[in-house]
């Protein structure tokens, strides 16, 4: 069934159909049961409108038209009326976990390779010490090649960031050498008056 | 034939990029050089947002120079703070140092692209630390004046420490720049010969020993000595104070976006660092000071 039989269709209700094409619309619908469907379905829609509106039957005003018309006059509904059908929300929502399962499943396998890959470079590169590393810059004053114990770094590590810890004396000392950092030894230009300011505010 | 056309090219192309790459090091020089000289002689007011680790905050800044001297003002713009207008003294050892020799051994200067901030086009220069011992230092200047309009100090983990940036910006050039760079800070009329009492045995690659200060101590207690190192784009000051000076934690690092504090004990004295380094630096810093007398 196509859009030219609709209209048939539609003509053929509204009685508007010359001979011809009644003719041939009954020989459509012997072998078109959609098309006998439908010519009942806008049977019905058209006597429950003309019922709604008190009209007769046939009054020369075609179906479709009237049912755009009908259309126009419902109410518009606003986008926070409309729920989401669930079946859709649920297919979506068991698409992305399949998705997200899969990203997971190749995360995996591309940490395992690079575990492998990382753990094969790790025990098989040279040894490069500090000191060298050192030397290798354009230094104008020696690089301090005072060994640091990894130890030591990770527990200054730990220490920063305990600012609320910090006793009131310590805050104050510590408050008024920043102010004086800020002052007498900025570098750079506008960050120390920002500085100044935010070091005030604290 | 073939071979010789790509060597000839490839080396066309090396000749180039060496001929290039000083260059414009050159030109990143002379803006960052133009730069310092001009938030010294310009009059500007503006908003800016300054951001520092997880704290964000609005300022307006307002620069004039008048009769050679500078007058500033900045003003935190914080929800429900009113509108006290609290005059902030212009300083900053940049204003006394320009770009410092040993800082081109320490640094590697780029420069970058064009930006756009607070609507006016600026152009990126990026000073990359060679080593672990400093912030990377990103800049976006404007050509035409020598303003910054953007700054932070990024570290290793890529992550932004410190970062300002103007939001709006009026800026006049004044009809005369008479503007003196005097070290008219008090704090300079008190410094010292360099130390020989105290002495960094060795210093990270770049550091050097650029002041001596003599800062009054806190609630009439003994002075306390500030010995300030620099690379040429970051500093450090190192305090000393006395024994029986109002005493800290034996050791103590905290940290506050890009600027880091270690405090520690040598020879009876309490030292503590303030830098806008890496807490590493600092350690090292305080390791090689000794005590002489």
């Amino acid at each position: 069934m196509n859009t030219s039989k609709e209209e048939f269709l539609s003509a053929f209700l509204d009685d508007e159909s010359g001979e011809f094409e009644r003719r041939r619309l009954l020989d459509e619908l012997k072998k078109d049961d959609a098309l006998g469907q439908t010519l009942s379905r806008y049977a019905f829609i058209g006597e429950t409108m003309r019922a709604n509106k008190g009209q007769p039957m046939g009054q020369g005003v075609s179906l479709l038209s009237r049912i755009q018309e009908e259309l126009a006059d419902e109410p518009v509904y606003a986008q926070d009326n409309v729920v989401p059908m669930p079946a859709r929300a649920n297919v979506t929502v068991t698409t992305s976990r399949v998705q997200a399962y899969r990203w997971f499943g190749m995360g995996m396998a591309a940490t395992v390779a690079a575990v492998a890959v990382g753990g094969l470079l790790f025990f098989n590169q040279p040894v490069t010490s500090d000191a060298s590393m050192a030397a290798a810059l354009p230094a104008s004053v020696p690089v301090s090649v005072a060994a640091t114990t990894p130890t030591m770094v990770a527990d200054a590590d730990t220490r920063i960031q305990q600012v609320g810890r910090v006793d009131p004396q310590t805050r104050d000392i510590l408050k008024q050498y920043v102010e004086k950092h800020v002052k007498y030894a900025s570098t750079t230009v506008i960050a120390p008056s920002i500085r100044a300011a935010s070091y005030a505010n604290d | 034939m073939l071979t010789i056309k790509h060597t000839v090219s490839i080396a066309v192309l090396a000749g180039v990029l060496a001929w290039s790459t000083p260059s414009l090091a050159n030109e990143a020089g002379d803006l960052l050089a133009k730069m310092r000289n001009a938030v010294h002689t310009l009059d500007y007011t503006g908003t800016l947002v300054y951001s520092q680790g997880n704290e964000l905050s609005n300022y307006q800044i307002s620069h004039t120079v008048e009769n050679g001297a500078e007058k500033e003002s900045v003003v935190r713009l914080a929800q429900g703070a009113s509108a006290s207008d609290a005059d902030a003294e212009s300083f900053s050892l940049a204003k006394f140092q320009q770009v410092q020799p040993q800082m081109e051994a320490v640094y590697a200067l780029d420069l970058g692209g064009q930006e756009l901030v607070a609507n006016r086009s600026c152009q990126i220069i990026v000073a990359r630390p060679r080593d672990k011992m400093r912030y990377l230092q990103r800049y976006c200047i404007e050509p035409e004046t020598g303003m910054l309009l953007k700054y932070s100090l990024v570290d290793r983990s890529h992550r932004t420490v410190e970062q300002l940036m103007f939001t709006t910006l009026d800026i006049t050039v004044p009809t005369q720049a008479t503007i003196q760079l005097s070290p008219a800070n008090p704090a300079m009329s008190a410094a010292m010969p360099p130390a020989t009492d105290w002495i960094f045995t060795s210093l990270p690659a770049g550091f050097q020993q650029v002041q001596d200060l003599q800062q009054e101590g806190i609630n009439g207690q003994p002075p306390i000595r500030q010995i300030i190192l620099s690379d040429g784009m970051t500093s450090v000051s190192v305090f000393i104070a006395p024994p029986g000076a109002p005493s800290m934690l034996d050791s103590i690092g905290l940290s506050s976006g890009a600027m880091n504090i270690y405090a520690t004990e040598v020879a009876q004295h309490q030292v503590t660092l303030v830098g806008e380094v890496p807490a590493l630096t600092l350690q090292r810093i305080s390791e090689n000071l000794q005590y002489a007398r």
